[in-house]
């Protein structure tokens, strides 16, 4: 519509995500917008799409501590550790991606406890020492890592609706 | 029984736990997995973190050789060639959740730990034969 053809008789509606008006028909507000639909929207999709790699990492973070056992665990979990590589490869290629993310998680804190056993074992007591503060440290990157791709997945995801 | 805690020199007393440590060494190099993020290339900024922390892991294990020229030697070579590896690899945007880098990173840590105790060594042995070791203490030889 042409501004020559206005009815100025009309009310003026502001449109919603207008924050400040210069003529009569709006009110000054100091109130925070609330978030929009679409807002809402691309964060539940961010979250929906990200939840497994999120709430991995976030349980890495917490079990970056639990202390190891011993040399039958050890064995046991060697093996486990490599079943579940194979297993997290062939999901892999098929092309299950949820549940490759959930074996190779399984497949980390299965081989991280064999590692520190064995490094106690051979007399390596400072690298075992050290392991779970690396644990936490590449827990904690992995965490905003997947966090920051939830983020480009939520900007992505409002840029284009 | 064995320690929990990092001890900062061979005679003083803890100064911080081991988990404590790695939340503080995590918060540290978190801003520069970021700096890479906001730069377009996350990937690499995951690499750079992680290595970042290695070395911070790796100084505060040996930290009791700080008085001494070849260690911040040793410990500035091992950040020239992690920058080297981090700047010009590859890095593939895939998601390694939780624990799946872990083996790669403890990896990192041992072989930078070995080093630094063999190198202790190899002066712990030529000490003995010239006499004192050489560190920064109150005019000692450099």
């Amino acid at each position: 519509m042409r501004s020559a053809e206005l009815d100025l008789r009309s009310p003026v509606v502001p449109p919603k995500n207008v924050k400040f008006c210069l003529d009569a028909s709006c009110t000054m507000t100091t109130q925070l917008p609330r978030p929009s639909d679409n807002e809402k929207f691309c964060t539940a999709q961010a979250f929906k799409k990200n939840m497994v790699s999120l709430g991995l990492d976030v349980a890495s973070l917490g079990l970056s501590l639990v202390p190891t056992g011993g040399l039958v665990r050890t064995l046991a979990t060697t093996v486990t550790g490599i079943v579940l590589t194979g297993t997290s490869s062939a999901l892999s290629a098929v092309g299950h991606h949820t549940a490759e993310a959930g074996v190779a998680f399984a497949n980390g804190v299965v081989t991280s406890y064999p590692f520190i056993a064995v490094a106690e074992e051979v007399g390596l007591k400072t690298v075992a020492r050290a392991l779970p503060v690396v644990g936490t440290i590449v827990g904690g990157v992995e965490l905003g890592y997947d966090g920051w791709l939830a983020y480009q997945d939520y900007q992505a995801c409002s840029a284009h609706r | 029984m064995q320690r929990t805690s990092v001890r900062t020199s061979e005679t003083s007393k803890p100064m911080i736990s081991d988990r404590a440590f790695g939340l503080v060494a995590l918060l540290a190099v978190l801003p520069v997995f970021f700096a890479f993020a906001v730069a377009g290339q996350p990937a690499r900024g995951r690499a750079a973190a992680i290595s970042a922390g290695m070395i911070i892991v790796v100084a505060r294990f040996t930290w009791e050789q700080r008085k001494c020229i070849w260690y911040w030697m040793t410990i500035s070579c091992f950040a020239c060639v992690h920058t080297a590896v981090v700047l010009l690899a590859t890095w593939q945007e895939k998601r390694y959740p939780g624990f799946a880098l872990l083996p790669i990173a403890a990896a990192d840590f041992a072989v930078m730990y070995r080093v630094i105790r063999f190198i202790q060594a190899l002066f712990k042995a030529r000490n003995r034969h010239s006499g004192g070791p050489r560190t920064f203490d109150k005019g000692d030889r450099y």
